[in-house]
């Protein structure tokens, strides 16, 4: 239209509904993730056993899980099952174990699992310097919302001499 | 994995997603967002025909728990899929790796689909990285400046 002065047309509005946007975040349980990194050869042959040893122990130890995810990151994290198996020479793999239970006891107990894997599990495993896994407890995201006559504006502005 | 040999069966052949288009993915809650686009304009039509929603959802099998909806973008040349129920509750409940989705995408692209002998032909090797091609060495930038914009 010119310097500073432009034409917008065709807009249309709608009237506002009776809701608002309501973001709830809500505690919803506790999680936490081990990995641990094995090495050729056969590195995802000795994963698996170590999952495998791993899953039995904590079965053995009674936790009540929610869910139990395991991963083989630099494998099949993020494709799934759609790669198939891995191969007998590949370089390396990260054996990733997460759970997550309504509670945070099993979750704790389970942190205390993977040193002993390192111990007594399939040889040539490393990855665990930085220690135990740290227990997380989950917010849960709920956006949602609510009839506005729920919600009651009020402001307050105080003013103060300094 | 090896990418399989073409199985010629008459005049179509098998390849990969991955030479027909590229795709981007996010998450929305426990839904994976997978925007898939053609390369190419000509490929559009078959691009439609290929990825239906019940052959996306056959092709993630167990990754993907609800249903799968698909929205056309036609001046795109793109499909946008809802995956719901693959993102393993979503956001800072889910436990997996991706939980954002955001590679989500590229799992789709190693479908294997069914097209013409010339399509395969033309479009052979497109999402790949060129064979030769040096990750170390800057890529080389086009010569052209646009106006007003200062070359480099």
């Amino acid at each position: 239209m010119g310097t500073d002065r432009v034409r917008v047309s065709g807009v249309r509005g709608k009237a506002a509904t009776d809701f608002l946007k309501v973001s709830i975040a809500y505690a919803d349980g506790f999680k936490a993730v081990g990995t641990l990194v094995y090495a050729w050869p056969d590195a995802a042959a000795k994963a698996r056993a170590a999952e495998r040893i791993l899953l039995r122990r904590l079965d053995r130890l009674g936790l009540d899980f929610d869910e139990v995810r395991v991963e083989l990151v630099g494998w099949d994290s993020t494709h799934g099952h759609l790669v198939g198996e891995p191969p007998a020479d590949l370089p390396e793999v990260q054996l990733r174990v997460a759970v997550r239970s309504r509670q945070r006891e099993p979750v704790e107990r389970f942190t205390r699992e993977i040193a002993p894997l390192v111990l007594t599990g399939p040889p040539s495993v490393t990855g665990f310097a930085g220690g135990r896994p740290r227990v997380q407890e989950i917010m849960a995201f709920w956006p949602a919302l609510i009839r506005k006559e729920a919600v009651q504006p009020h402001l307050t502005v105080t003013t103060l001499e300094v | 994995m090896e990418k399989p040999e073409p199985a010629k069966t008459g005049d179509v052949t098998t390849i990969q997603l991955v030479d027909l288009a590229h795709a981007r993915s996010g998450d929305k809650g426990d839904t994976a967002n997978v925007g898939v686009i053609a390369y190419d304009a000509r490929d559009w039509e078959l691009l439609k025909e290929l990825l239906t929603p019940e052959r996306v959802k056959a092709h993630f099998g167990p990754m993907v728990k609800g249903e799968v909806d698909r929205y056309e973008l036609p001046t795109l040349n793109a499909l946008n899929f809802l995956l719901h129920g693959a993102l393993g509750g979503g956001g800072t409940v889910s436990l997996m790796t991706d939980a954002q989705g955001k590679v989500f995408s590229t799992a789709l692209l190693r479908m294997e689909v069914e097209v013409p002998v010339d399509v395969a032909r033309r479009v052979q090797g497109r999402g790949r990285t060129p064979a030769g091609f040096d990750p170390s060495q800057p890529v080389a930038q086009p010569s052209t400046t646009q106006e007003g914009v200062e070359g480099s």
